[in-house]
């Protein structure tokens, strides 16, 4: 145990002394930065409908107008119209002929209009019609939800989840290479071996070197986002989980490589495959099979439902994360002790 | 106490060995030295008596016990000085003894004592980035005694020093001997080899081609002379004489005789000569 904290020790010290992990710490304030400064809670995209009314009567205008709604301009023809959408692209155009009861809408709009925005705007169309008739649309359907209602997490907040991942867990992939790299062009690594201490104690000092900076940087930057709102007692053994699991990996693979250059490479490639569960949390309805075995997506997972709770068991994320470390540290024993520290072996 | 036997190491699996049937026996206290130019399989021997290389083919045995069956506690008995400086760079001279003392299960020298000793006290809180070559040598040669090592295994620890530091280095490595040590010394030079070895080893090529006391290697291989001055018709002049040679003796007889001797001085071979006569390539 003894020789696990003085190794430990010196893992800190080293951390500490090692630019990568204060490049962490400025991209940490960065996040900070763009989190209370530069992104909103929420985007809010405003568009401009221009009501071309050739109803008799002019119906909708009368409707409308007496209803004071925003964003809407009625203009006297469709060429003025047209000529409106072609000069801005993102502006909405619709012309209104018929009746009440017989309603003819024709959507005019640019080509980088998304579908499912004309879709909704087709649907508001029939129920302000309905309205207008006198027809109750809220009595047509009823919305039924599973589980607890939650309330929608605000954009700049759904970046803390991500940033945790990403940056705070995933860094210490990054880190533990650069270590080993450092030690391999020193030559440490050798003087390591002419001790009786052994591979388990030299991955293990590393790791909760990096578990230590990473809860820091975790805390801090939680506490300058959230606040003490938190369950943090939940928190901290999902990311001691995570940032062990890719510390691991991160040995790992470096015992193939000599330098960060060779590595960089295996950096990319990981981190571009650990960064599709972003797409499941963003859009849920992005779930392929594989997505839950990518390391990263149970610890992103976690972390969100943590941080921003909406009754899900955590159960099976915890134990896929546990199983991925018991096997992610089996394998860094052995390449570690076949690639480091028996050389020729 | 260690005992090598019909050692063999390729690094390129193509049967062309680094190290070719060496075998040698040291006793305990002793200071053996390997002696030979770079690339003649020092290192190798070396790394494969102290674990670090694995054992292909022969013998290394400690105590009558394989080299293969040590458990870790091997590496509480001995130090090693490596001749490249595997140093932390960002860590302090005097963290990287205190931190690597806690790696041991026995008891473990002062830090600061040692530090001492190779004269780098003063500079014990500096980084070792900015430690000059010498100076890391030297605290290369202080971690190899931090666990009071019943075995030394000394490479090129006098390499890069200067004549004074060197000279303390090597008073050092003979106190470790009065105290018992069992020192394998891997050395290129052959002023320190002469000066520290109770036997040497000659290795190259990957193979021993002579091993004895140096005084031994010398005078078996060396030719005796003798270095003459004398005060001649136009000043000093300077003759040597080899006593083997029955004409050089008739002559050496002729000017003690005759002529005004101002000194006269006997000559062994040096260890470098014999090296040369016997492998036919110097040590560099």
């Amino acid at each position: 145990m003894s020789k696990l904290f003085n190794l430990y020790v010196q893992d800190m010290k080293l951390l500490l002394r090692n630019s990568f992990a204060w490049l962490m710490m400025g991209t940490i304030i960065i996040f900070l930065i763009l989190y209370h400064f530069v992104i909103t809670d929420s985007i809010e995209h405003e568009i401009t409908m221009y009501f071309v009314d050739n109803s008799k009567g002019h119906i909708m205008e009368s409707a409308l107008e007496g209803r004071n709604v925003d964003n809407v301009v009625f203009i006297s023809n469709i060429e003025e119209l047209e000529q409106l959408i072609l000069d801005k692209e993102t502006q909405v155009g619709i012309v209104f002929e018929g009746t009440i009861h017989e309603p003819r809408f024709t959507i005019v709009h640019g080509e980088n209009m998304r579908e499912e925005n004309v879709n909704l705007i087709r649907a508001s169309l029939r129920n302000m019609i309905l309205n207008m008739a006198g027809v109750s649309v809220d009595a047509q359907y009823s919305t039924k939800f599973l589980g607890d209602r939650v309330e929608p997490i605000p954009q700049n907040k759904m970046l803390i989840p991500i940033f945790l991942t990403y940056e705070v867990v995933m860094f210490s992939f990054f880190l533990s290479a650069v270590f080993m790299f450092e030690e391999k062009a020193e030559g440490s690594i050798k003087a390591y071996r002419i001790t009786p201490t052994g591979t388990a104690i030299y991955i293990v000092s590393k790791t909760l070197a990096f578990i230590t900076k990473g809860i820091v940087y975790a805390l801090l930057l939680i506490l300058l986002t959230i606040g003490f709102e938190v369950n943090f007692l939940a928190l901290i053994p999902i990311l001691m989980l995570g940032i062990a699991l890719f510390g691991f990996m991160g040995m790992s693979i470096a015992t193939f490589f000599s330098n960060i250059s060779e590595y960089i490479f295996v950096v990319m490639g990981v981190l571009i495959i650990s960064m599709l569960p972003i797409f499941t949390i963003l859009i849920p309805s992005f779930s392929p099979f594989y997505i839950e075995w990518i390391p990263s997506f149970p610890a992103l997972y976690s972390i969100k439902e943590i941080l921003f709770p909406t009754g899900i068991d955590l159960g099976r994320q915890v134990i896929t994360l546990v199983g991925m470390n018991i096997i992610a540290y089996a394998l860094c024993h052995f390449l570690v002790t076949k690639k480091l520290m028996k050389e020729g072996a | 106490m260690i005992s090598v036997e019909n050692l063999y190491h390729d690094y390129t699996g193509k049967e062309q060995y680094a190290v070719n049937d060496v075998s040698f026996n040291i006793k305990k206290g002793e200071v053996f030295g390997f002696l030979g130019p770079s690339g003649a399989g020092k290192s190798t021997t070396q790394n494969i008596m102290t674990g670090l290389l694995k054992l292909q083919k022969g013998e290394v045995l400690y105590e009558s016990n394989s080299i293969t069956k040590m458990k870790s506690e091997f590496y509480n008995n001995i130090g090693v000085s490596f001749e490249f400086h595997n140093l932390y760079t960002k860590l302090t001279g005097y963290e990287n003894l205190k931190y690597f003392a806690g790696l041991f299960d026995v008891p473990t020298a002062d830090p600061m004592e040692l530090l001492d000793m190779v004269g780098l006290r003063a500079d014990a809180n500096k980084r070792v980035a900015n430690y000059s070559k010498g100076m890391m040598q030297r605290i290369v040669f202080a971690r190899s005694l931090i666990n009071n090592p019943k075995i030394l295994y000394l490479d090129e620890p006098t390499s890069g020093l200067d004549p004074t530091t060197a000279s303390q280095i090597r008073q050092l490595i003979k106190r470790k001997k009065e105290e018992g040590c069992t020192i394998f010394l891997t050395t290129h030079n052959m002023f320190a080899a002469d000066d520290l070895c109770d036997r040497v080893a000659f290795l190259n090529e990957g193979k021993i081609v002579a091993m004895d006391t140096p005084r031994n290697l010398k005078m078996k291989h060396g030719e005796k002379s003798v270095v003459v001055e004398f005060a001649g018709e136009k000043g000093i002049k300077k003759s040597v004489f080899f006593l083997d040679n029955e004409e050089d003796k008739k002559q050496l007889n002729k000017i003690i005789l005759n002529k005004e001797v101002q000194t006269i001085h006997s000559q062994e071979a040096t260890l470098e000569q014999t090296f040369i006569k016997l492998t036919g390539r110097g040590l560099i």
